[in-house]
């Protein structure tokens, strides 16, 4: 089983999706509220086998990209998912579809696809 | 059934046609105290002794600064009807003036050139009317049928050597007709334009707040899809009233969706990468009550 990182600003959205990934069979979660929170758990983020990234973190601050190319700069091996609730024309929510390792999900999605995450092995590009 | 409130771009246009018309206004009853005054003191010295000039030049200042004076007080809320209304207060006793100036003058027996002030107003007429057809045209048709009655009235055709006139005149006629309805249908053309583009910027305004209501909604949504979920691993008892739940936030998924059909018109700058749904709410929530004050006053 395998850990998962859930980088989410929503607090709430952020506990549930933990224990959904959890309850869905992941080993354990990391979660963090930002980027920097993400960067301080540097060790076991980077130990994690999927990571659930929220696009947007907010006004003016890092965003779930910025957490991918910190991600892919620093050997992440795992699989990494984009969570948007942005429309697809938004401009980050279009450059999330446009790096071909990641796949990109539009909320709200369906918890059992969520669930099928979890231990899921390729890492192909969703709509 | 609530009356639909006027448009936007309807609002804007009459603005526009308002301060059209009060700048029209103000520029001509300008023009025409600075040019009176002017010739109060010209006809003083051409006319010595024969006051009747002089006097209606000065009743003709006396009544534009008072036009003046109402226009400065209803700067910003004068009606386009009450600035064309002043205009052609202040425009047509140049009538009687100019017909007493070119008897004055052919009885005089100086040099000069008649009709002067004549294709001068017709041109002015063109360039400053307010900017309906039917009141520029009849004002310069007024001061063009006047000058050819004096042209022939006076006898002039037959006491100068002008061949050129009265058609000269005659085209200074048209040619300020000709700025006159070139300008009303340039004004039309940009009042086209102006309420194309207020309602392009309205559709725009109404798809961002469809695209700020659904990304303000769909994390909160994903966390009730998430919290069902877990609910019925956990409380399958609970089965009958988590499917009731889950149908209603079906419903809300799919309005969601439905809201998306605006997400083309969202014309994004770069400097909205890291949009916040919340602050576009804010920002359109305060762009409205703009609105309603304008609205009230």
């Amino acid at each position: 089983m395998q850990r998962v990182l859930v980088l989410e600003d929503d607090e709430d959205l952020r506990a549930l999706l933990c224990e959904l990934l959890v309850a869905a069979g992941a080993k354990a979660c990391v979660s963090a509220a930002s980027f920097e929170a993400m960067v301080r758990q540097k060790e076991q983020v980077l130990e994690c086998g999927l990571a659930l990234l929220d696009v947007n973190l907010g006004a003016k601050v890092p965003s779930g990209l910025d957490a991918y190319h910190w991600l892919q700069e620093n050997g992440f091996g795992g699989r990494i998912v984009f969570l948007t609730g942005h429309a697809r024309s938004h401009p980050l929510v279009r450059q999330a579809h446009e790096l071909t390792q990641a796949r990109v999900l539009s909320k709200p999605i369906d918890a059992k696809e969520l669930m099928a995450l979890v231990g899921k092995p390729d890492g192909s590009r969703g709509a | 059934m609530a009356r639909a409130a006027p448009s936007h771009s309807l609002l804007q246009a009459t603005d526009e046609q308002r301060a059209r018309a009060w700048w029209g206004a103000v520029f001509a009853t300008a023009m025409t105290l600075l040019g009176e005054l002017a010739y109060v003191f010209i006809d003083w010295r051409v006319h010595p002794g024969d006051l009747a000039l002089p006097t209606l030049r000065a009743l003709h200042v006396l009544e534009a600064v008072g036009l003046l004076g109402l226009l400065v007080t209803r700067r910003g809320t004068a009606p386009p009807e009450l600035s064309a209304g002043i205009f052609t207060a202040v425009t047509l006793p140049y009538l009687i003036i100019f017909a007493v100036a070119e008897v004055a003058m052919a009885a005089l027996g100086h040099p000069w050139m008649p009709l002067t002030g004549h294709r001068l107003l017709m041109l002015g007429i063109g360039l400053l009317a307010p900017t309906g057809l039917r009141l520029g045209l009849g004002l310069i048709g007024a001061f063009a049928l006047e000058a050819v009655l004096l042209w022939y009235g006076l006898g002039l055709n037959e006491r100068l050597d002008m061949p050129w006139e009265p058609w000269i005149t005659l085209v200074w006629c048209g040619t300020g007709c000709g700025l006159l309805v070139f300008r009303v249908r340039t004004q039309r053309i940009e009042q086209r334009l102006q309420k194309a583009r207020a309602e392009a910027e309205s559709l725009e305004r109404v798809a961002r707040l469809f695209l700020a209501m659904r990304d303000a909604a769909n994390t909160p949504l994903q966390s009730l899809e998430v919290g069902v979920s877990l609910l019925q691993q956990r409380s399958p008892e609970n089965a009958a009233l988590l499917v009731t739940m889950e149908r209603a936030l079906a419903r809300l998924r799919s309005l969601t969706v439905r809201m998306a059909i605006a997400d083309p018109l969202v014309d994004w700058d770069s400097d909205e990468e890291s949009i916040d749904a919340e602050e576009v709410l804010r920002n359109l929530e305060e762009s409205l009550t703009r609105e309603l004050e304008r609205r009230r006053h």
